[in-house]
C-alpha cells in the first residue's frame, strides 16, 4: 500500500477526525485552516477559514452536517461541514484546546488551557438544534486540574466527561453536577504528560499515550488500567482500530530536541501494537517530524497520520494487515 | 549475637569465660575476613566521618619538629622564617600557626603547629619539607597531626604477631560453575549498576545482583574476572563472592580517577591528580600500587604530571593511562613505565626497579610488552634530521638484552599491536613519500617465537592507502585491515577490509593475503575472542552497520544494524556479542545481545546508559590436547544441551502460550462485560439520539423482497462504486470485525458496472492500424488502460519533465516543463490504483526542444488527462478491451454477467454484502445474493417473483479470515 500524502497544510498538524461514514477526514494543524480531505483518495474538499491561531482539535457531528474546532486564538467555532460557513463562534479567555460532541451531538465539551492568570477550565455548552437558537452562555465549566488538559471526551451516555492532560492525571467529572468522580491511581498511571486519549467505538474503554513513552488502555467506566504499552519515543498520539484488535502510537522526539543528523534518530513511526498482548506487530515509517495526530478511518481498513512535518499521510492497508497473527 | 549486647551483659560473660576486660586491648581484635559475628558494620559511616573530619578537623593540620628552642624575644624572628617557607607550599591560615611556650622558661619548646586550607597542602608540606635543613642541627621532622595518635600507640615492646588460623574465603570464582554456562556482564546506567546473567535461552537477561549509587564513577571488571572494581571519591573497592557481592577490601585513595589491575589481578593501580591551591603549580599526580588481596600500598609514586607524561622529546602533554604497563602473564612479576629518554622497569617482588636503574633509551616515544612474555617492544624516532634511522627493538627483561632490533627511515609514526598470544608483533609504519608531503603505510611483521626473530615487511597493493583499523584474530594467525584511498580517507564512505594470514598454503614462514572484500561499511574490528569470527562494525558515521564475517570460510554470515551503536563487546566465550548505545547519545540508550552469527536475541533499553562490560573468564585450565579431543568429539558433548535447548524452548512457548491464553481470557471478559453494559445503555443511547437508532445496530432490516429498495437507497448513499476490478478491496472487507463493538448487520454492497472511459475520437481500422484518443475519468478506466496498452503501441499525452539547462553562470538549472511527448511503449511500468496513475516506460519519438528522440521517459496518465494510444492492430482482444471500456452502462443493474464471470472469484468475494448480476441460465431478471456472517441467500428475481434459490449457512469460526467460508459460497 503506498500512502497517499495530503500537502495542504503549512504548519505542525495537531488532530484528525474521520466522519461517522468514514469517508471525510478533518485535518487541524498550527495553521489556522482546519481542512476536511476525501477519506479516500486524500482530495482537498475544502478549508474551513476564520480562526486567527493555530487550531488544537475538532469534532464532527454524527450527520457530519456540524464541524468544531477549538483554536489558540481563544475561540471555539461551529461550522457547516457542507458549506465551510461558520455558524457560531464561543469566546473564552484563553486558548481552547480540546473539544468533543456528546452523543446525541446536543453537547459539546471544550477545555481551554491555562493562560496569563486564567487557569484551565473544561466547559460544557449546549449546541442548538437550529443555529440561529445557538447561545454562548456555558452549560457547565469545571476547573481543577494544574496545567492543560490537552484532552476532554464524553463518557458513556454523556453521564461522565473524561480529562486528561499535563498534570498525568485521568480524572472522570459528573457532567451533570460537575463532582470529580475518579482519578486514576497514581501507582500505575501515567509519569508525564498526557497528550492524546482515544475513545474505543463503542466508549467502554479508552487509551491515553503520554511523554513518559508509554500508553495505556483503561475502562471508562471503573477507570481500571487494562493494559500498558511502552515505546521508545514520547507518545504524542494514539488510535485503537475498530476492526482488528490493534493500537497505534505515533510520536517521536521532541520536535526542538530532533537532531538534524538522521530522521530514522527520532523514530517518527507509527507503531502497531496488539492490544490484548501489547507486543509490538509493526511500524510505518515516512513522516519526518514526530508524530502528532493519529485517527482510525471507522472502516478499519485505513488510517491517518498527520506530523510535524505538515503532512498528513493517509494509509490503506494491505490485505495482509488483516491476516496479521502474532 | 544480632542484637548489641549491654555492656553488664558482656562483663557477665567476660568473668564467665575468665578475660579480664580491663587487660584487653579492643584495638587487637581482628574479625576473620567475611565475618563479622552480626555486628553491623559502621564501617560506611567511618568512611564519611573519616572524610568530614579531613575537611573540618585536624587534617590539614602539620606538626613541625625539631626546631630550635628560641625564647621569646626571638619568637617573632622564628616565626617569620617559619612561615616564609611554609608559605611557598600553601596557604596557612590566618590563625594556623601555634609555637607554644614553656611557661617555666618562657622559651619556646621546638616545635610548632600549621594549619594550612587544605589536607592536600598539608601533605604537600610535610612531604616537602620533612627533612628540610634550616642549619646543620635543625633538620625538620614534620608529621601530620592525626598521625600522632597513630604514633602514640606503637607499643614500646615489640611482640610477636600473633598467627590467626586459616578460614577459607568463600569461591570467588563461584559464577564460573554456572550450571547453564551463562556468561555474566554489568552494566551501569542512571544511579543503579546491575549485574546480569545473559540467559540467551530465555532470550532476556537475569537479574543477579542490583544497586543503586554502588559506585561514584564507574565500575570495571578485574582481568581474571574475579572481582568487580568500584570506584568512589575516597578510593576504590572490589567486590565479590560466591552467591552475591561482598566487599572484599578497600583501597583508600582519595580522589582516585583511573584504575588498572595487573593482568594477573595481585595489583591494582590507581591514579590521582589533584588541582593545586597555587595556580602557578603543576597539577599533583599522585600514583598508588596496590595488593589487592592484602589492600596494603606496596608503592607510591607521586610527581608533576609532566614525570607521568608519555612520550619522548617532543612530549605529549597530559598523561596517557595506564601510565604503568605490565608486563604480560599470570605472575605480574614486571611492570614499566616510560619517561624521558627512560624506561624504568619494575619488578613487583621488591617494588624497585630492575638492577636499580632505569634503562636509557635516547628519545623513547613508545614502548609495549609482549601480552605473554617478559619482552618490552620499543619505538624510537628517527634522529638529526634523518641522520639516525628510527628503530624498533625487541628487548628482553629482566637481562635487557636486545633480542632483535630493525631500522626504519623516513618515518612519520610507528603502531605496534601484539598478537594475543605473543607469537607475532605488527609494527604499522607511517613513512613519508619523497616530497614528505603525505605518508604511506606499510606493516613489518615480527615471528616472535621462531629462530631469530625473522621480520616480513608487508605493503598493501595500493600504496595510497590510508589504514582505518588493525586487528590480530585472538590466539590466531590472521590478522584484518580496514584500508582505504587516502586521498579522500576521512571521508571515504565504504572502505576496503583486507585479511591476511602469517602463514600461506605452502609455507607457514610467509604472509599471505586471504582476501579483500570491497567498499565496506566499517570503520572498527572486532574478532570473537575464540578466532575465526570477526564484526565488521560501522560505529559513528555509519550508525552503527554490523557485518558478521566468518573468516574460516570467508563469507558474510548476517548483516545487521544497531543503530547508533557506539560499543561492541564479546562475551569471553565468543558465543554472543553485545552491541550497546551509551550515553555519548542520548536516544536509544541500551544494548543488543546477538549471537555469533549475528541473530538478535535480545534487546534492553535502559535511559541513561554508560557502561556495559562482560565478565572475564580466566583461561581455561584444560590442556590443549583435552580440548582438541572435546573439539573432536563434540557431537557427544552437544547433546545434552541440546535436548536442555529442547527442553527450555518447549516450557517457553508453553509458558507463552499459557500467558496469551489468559490476557485472551482475561480480554474476552472485558469485552463481554462491555458489550452487556452497551447492549443495557441502547435505549438510553437512543434517547440522547432523538430515537435515531443508535450506533451501528439496524441499519437495514432487510429482507428478500425488498432488496430492489435496498439497492436505490444504496446507490443513494454511496460514497464511493465499487467495480468488480476491485477484489483485493472486498477481500479484505470481508475481514470479520472485532468482536469488542456492534457490528453492522448489513453492509450492502453492491456490483456496479461503471466504467465510463470518454473516447473522444476513434480513427482505427479493426485489424488494422489506427489511434484512439480518450480520458479515463475513473482509477478503472485506468486499469482498463494498463490492460489495453501494450508494448509496442505509441502514447501521446501531456507530462511534466525535468529539464536540466546551462544557466548563464556556467552552472546547470534543472527546470520542470511541462510538454507533449509521444513515446513508444517498452514497458507498462505500473498500476498505481490508490494513487489513480498508471505509469508507462518508454522511448521518444517526437522530438522537441527539451527532449530528443530516444531518449526515455516514463509518462504518467491520470485521471481527466486525455491520452491518444495509437496501435499497428488493432486486434479484436484490443477492441473487446477498448469496448468494455467505453460502454457506458446506463443503468448499473444490467451488467453482464459474462463480464462479472470473467472475474470468477467475485462470488467468493462477499461475506457481509449483497451483490446483484444478470443469471442468464434463469429466466430471472436478476440474481442476489445476500449474506450475512455465516448465512448466504441466493434469489432469482423476476419480474413478478422472487425465488429462494440456495439457503447457505455456514459457521464462521473465530479470526480464520474469510476463507472457509468463502470456499462454501464458491462450491455452491
Amino acid at each position: 500500500m503506498r500512502p497517499i500524502l495530503m500537502k495542504g497544510h503549512e504548519r505542525p498538524l495537531t488532530f484528525l477526525k474521520y466522519n461517522r461514514d468514514g469517508d471525510l477526514l478533518f485535518s487541524c494543524a498550527k495553521d489556522h485552516n482546519p481542512t476536511v480531505w476525501f477519506a479516500d483518495n486524500g482530495e482537498r474538499l475544502g478549508t474551513y477559514r476564520g480562526h486567527n491561531g493555530a487550531v488544537w482539535c475538532c469534532d464532527v457531528s454524527r450527520d457530519s452536517a456540524r464541524l468544531i474546532t477549538g483554536s489558540a486564538d481563544q475561540t471555539a467555532k461551529l461550522w457547516n461541514v457542507q458549506t465551510g460557513q461558520q455558524l457560531f463562534t464561543f469566546n473564552f479567555d484563553s486558548p481552547a484546546r480540546a473539544v468533543d460532541f456528546s452523543v446525541g451531538d446536543k453537547l459539546a465539551v471544550i477545555t481551554t488551557d491555562p493562560f496569563m492568570d486564567v487557569t484551565s477550565a473544561i466547559h460544557v455548552k449546549r449546541i442548538a438544534g437550529d443555529p440561529e437558537d445557538q447561545i454562548g452562555e456555558s452549560a457547565l465549566i469545571l476547573k481543577g486540574p494544574q496545567g492543560r488538559i490537552n484532552r476532554a471526551v464524553w463518557g458513556p451516555l454523556n453521564r461522565t466527561i473524561i480529562s486528561a492532560g499535563e498534570d498525568a492525571v485521568i480524572r472522570i467529572w459528573d457532567s451533570e453536577t460537575g463532582k470529580l468522580l475518579k482519578e486514576n491511581d497514581p501507582e500505575v498511571g501515567h509519569k508525564k504528560t498526557i497528550t492524546s486519549l482515544a475513545k474505543s467505538v463503542d466508549g467502554s474503554h479508552f487509551l491515553t499515550g503520554s511523554l513518559d513513552k508509554s500508553a495505556k488502555l483503561w475502562d471508562t467506566r471503573t477507570l481500571t488500567l487494562i493494559k500498558t504499552y511502552v515505546t521508545e519515543r514520547p507518545v504524542n498520539a494514539v488510535a485503537m482500530s475498530p476492526l482488528c484488535d490493534h493500537v497505534v502510537l505515533g510520536g517521536g522526539q521532541d520536535a526542538s530536541t530532533v537532531t538534524t543528523t538522521d530522521h530514522r534518530s527520532g523514530k517518527f513511526e507509527a507503531k502497531f501494537y496488539d492490544k490484548i498482548l501489547q507486543e509490538e506487530i509493526g511500524g510505518v515509517k515516512g513522516h519526518f517530524g514526530p508524530i502528532n495526530a493519529l485517527a482510525f478511518n471507522p472502516d478499519g481498513k485505513s488510517f491517518s497520520s498527520g506530523g510535524e512535518d505538515g503532512y498528513v499521510r493517509l494509509h490503506h492497508f494491505d490485505s495482509d494487515y488483516f491476516h496479521i497473527k502474532i | 549475637m544480632a542484637d548489641v549486647m549491654a555492656y553488664n551483659d558482656i562483663e557477665a560473660t567476660a568473668a564467665r569465660i575468665g578475660i579480664d576486660l580491663s587487660q584487653l586491648d579492643l584495638d587487637s581484635i581482628r574479625l576473620p575476613p567475611g565475618e563479622d559475628f552480626g555486628i553491623i558494620s559502621d564501617d560506611e559511616d567511618v568512611y564519611k566521618v573519616d572524610n568530614s573530619e579531613l575537611d573540618s578537623g585536624f587534617g590539614s593540620i602539620i606538626v613541625v619538629d625539631n626546631l630550635p628552642v628560641v625564647p621569646l624575644e626571638k619568637f617573632e624572628k622564628l616565626e617569620n622564617v617559619i612561615r616564609k617557607i611554609y608559605s611557598q607550599i600553601g596557604v596557612i591560615k590566618d590563625d594556623g600557626f601555634w609555637m607554644p611556650l614553656d611557661p617555666e622558661t618562657n622559651k619556646t619548646l621546638g616545635y610548632c603547629f600549621l594549619e594550612f586550607n587544605t589536607p592536600q597542602e598539608a601533605e604537600l608540606a610535610k612531604e616537602r619539607t620533612h627533612g628540610y635543613k634550616l642549619d646543620r642541627s635543625h633538620i625538620f621532622v614534620v608529621n601530620m597531626f592525626d598521625d600522632f595518635d597513630r604514633f602514640m600507640k606503637v607499643p614500646d615492646q615489640w611482640a610477636p604477631p600473633e598467627s590467626k588460623p586459616y578460614t577459607p574465603g568463600e569461591n570467588l570464582q563461584q559464577w564460573l560453575t554456572d550450571e547453564k554456562a551463562r556468561d555474566q556482564m554489568v552494566i551501569r546506567y542512571g544511579a543503579d549498576t546491575e549485574v546480569l546473567w545473559n540467559d540467551a535461552r530465555h532470550l532476556k537477561p537475569e537479574p543477579f545482583y542490583k544497586r543503586t549509587f554502588w559506585t561514584e564513577s564507574f565500575v570495571q571488571w578485574s582481568p581474571l574476572g574475579t572481582y568487580l572494581a568500584t570506584v568512589h571519591r575516597l578510593g576504590v573497592a572490589v567486590w565479590g563472592g560466591a552467591s552475591t557481592f561482598n566487599r572484599l577490601m578497600r583501597y583508600a585513595h582519595s580522589q582516585v580517577r583511573l584504575i588498572d589491575f595487573s593482568p594477573g589481578e595481585k595489583y591494582l593501580v590507581t591514579y590521582s591528580s589533584h588541582e593545586p591551591s597555587n595556580p602557578r603549580d603543576a597539577n599533583r599526580v599522585v600514583i598508588n600500587i596496590f595488593d589487592v588481596r592484602t589492600g596494603k600500598v606496596m608503592r607510591d609514586f607521586k610527581g608533576s604530571p609532566d614525570d607521568f607524561a608519555i612520550g619522548g622529546a617532543g612530549g605529549v602533554a597530559g598523561v596517557s593511562w595506564p601510565v604503568f604497563k605490565w608486563a604480560g602473564g599470570k605472575d605480574d612479576k614486571y611492570f614499566a613505565r616510560m619517561g624521558k629518554n627512560v624506561i624504568s622497569v619494575y619488578e613487583t617482588e621488591t617494588f624497585s626497579l630492575v638492577d636499580k636503574k632505569s634503562m636509557k633509551v635516547e628519545n623513547v616515544m613508545d614502548f609495549s610488552w609482549s601480552p605473554t612474555d617478559p619482552i618490552l617492544a620499543l619505538f624510537v624516532p628517527e634522529l638529526g634530521g634523518g641522520n639516525q634511522p628510527a628503530r624498533v627493538s625487541l628487548v628482553q627483561i629482566p637481562s635487557k638484552e636486545e633480542l632483535r632490533q630493525k631500522n626504519l627511515f623516513s618515518v612519520s609514526d610507528c603502531k605496534m599491536y601484539w598478537q594475543s598470544n605473543g607469537e607475532y608483533l605488527a609494527v604499522k609504519v607511517d613513512r613519508y613519500t619523497k616530497t614528505k608531503k603525505s605518508t604511506y603505510t606499510g606493516f613489518e611483521l615480527f615471528r616472535i617465537k621462531e629462530r631469530d626473530i625473522p621480520i616480513e615487511v608487508l605493503e598493501l597493493e595500493n600504496k595510497n592507502d590510508k589504514i582505518i583499523a588493525f586487528a590480530w584474530e585472538p590466539k590466531g594467525h590472521r590478522f584484518a585491515v580496514i584500508h582505504c584511498d587516502n586521498t579522500n580517507a576521512n571521508n571515504n564512505p565504504r572502505p576496503d577490509i583486507s585479511f591476511y594470514s602469517m602463514r600461506s598454503a605452502h609455507n607457514t614462514g610467509r604472509v599471505s593475503k586471504l582476501t579483500t572484500l570491497k567498499g565496506k561499511q566499517a570503520n572498527a574490528l572486532y574478532w570473537s575472542p575464540t578466532g575465526r569470527f570477526i564484526i565488521l562494525a560501522g560505529l559513528k558515521g555509519f550508525n552503527g552497520q554490523l557485518e558478521f564475517y566468518n573468516v574460516d570460510e570467508l563469507e558474510t554470515m548476517a548483516t545487521a544494524e544497531h543503530f547508533m551503536a557506539t560499543d561492541i563487546e564479546w562475551d569471553p566465550t565468543g558465543r554472543y556479542v553485545a552491541t550497546a548505545v551509551t550515553s555519548v547519545h542520548e536516544m536509544e540508550n541500551g544494548f543488543n545481545i546477538w549471537t555469533f552469527n549475528g541473530k538478535l536475541l535480545y534487546r534492553t533499553l535502559k535511559d541513561h546508559f554508560f557502561q556495559f562490560l562482560w565478565r572475564p573468564r580466566p583461561p581455561s585450565l584444560l590442556t590443549p590436547e583435552k580440548e582438541e579431543e572435546i573439539a573432536k568429539n563434540l557431537k557427544k558433548y552437544s547433546k545434552k544441551y541440546e535436548a536442555e535447548d529442547q527442553d527450555v524452548s518447549i516450557f517457553l512457548s508453553e509458558q507463552d502460550r499459557e500467558k496469551r491464553r489468559m490476557l485472551k481470557e482475561e480480554w474476552e471478559k472485558w469485552v463481554a462485560h462491555w458489550k452487556q453494559r452497551h447492549e443495557e445503555e441502547k435505549e438510553a443511547r437512543k434517547n440522547l439520539r432523538d430515537g435515531e437508532a443508535s450506533d451501528e445496530e439496524e441499519e437495514y432490516e432487510a429482507k428478500a423482497i425488498e432488496v430492489e429498495e435496498v439497492i436505490n437507497q444504496y446507490f443513494a448513499r454511496a460514497r464511493r462504486n465499487i467495480t468488480a476490478t476491485q477484489t483485493e478491496f472486498f477481500s479484505s472487507s470481508s475481514f470479520r470485525p472485532s468482536s469488542s463493538f456492534p457490528r453492522r448487520r448489513w453492509i450492502p454492497k453492491v456490483i456496479r458496472y461503471s466504467t465510463t472511459m470518454k473516447i473522444v475520437r476513434k480513427d482505427y481500422i479493426p485489424g488494422g492500424p489506427g489511434s484512439v484518443k480518450m480520458i479515463p475519468v475513473e482509477s478503472d478506466d485506468l486499469w482498463y488502460a494498463y490492460n489495453l496498452i501494450a508494448p509496442g503501441d505509441t502514447v501521446m499525452a501531456v507530462t511534466v519533465r525535468k529539464v536540466l539547462r546551462e544557466a548563464a553562470a556556467g552552472g546547470r538549472d534543472a527546470e520542470r516543463v511541462k510538454l507533449k511527448l509521444e513515446i513508444k511503449v517498452e514497458e507498462v511500468a505500473d498500476y498505481d490504483k490508490v494513487g489513480a496513475v498508471l505509469r508507462i516506460r518508454g522511448k521518444n519519438i517526437l522530438e522537441n526542444e527539451y527532449v530528443k528522440i530516444g531518449a526515455f521517459h516514463t509518462l504518467e496518465l491520470e485521471l481527466h488527462r486525455p491520452f491518444v494510444l495509437r496501435k499497428d492492430v488493432w486486434d479484436s482482444l484490443a477492441l473487446h478491451e477498448l469496448h468494455q471500456a467505453s460502454s457506458i452502462y446506463s443503468n448499473s443493474l444490467s451488467c453482464d454477467i459474462g463480464q462479472l464471470l470473467k472475474w470468477s472469484h467475485f462470488v467468493s468475494v462477499f461475506v457481509n454484502g449483497i451483490s446483484l448480476c444478470k443469471d442468464p441460465s434463469a429466466s430471472a431478471d436478476l440474481a442476489v445474493v445476500l449474506m450475512q456472517e455465516g448465512l448466504a441467500h441466493i434469489l432469482l428475481i423476476g419480474k413478478s417473483m422472487t425465488i429462494t434459490r440456495s439457503r447457505i449457512e455456514t459457521s464462521i469460526p473465530r479470526k480464520h479470515g474469510p476463507g472457509i467460508a468463502v470456499d462454501k459460497v464458491k462450491s455452491a
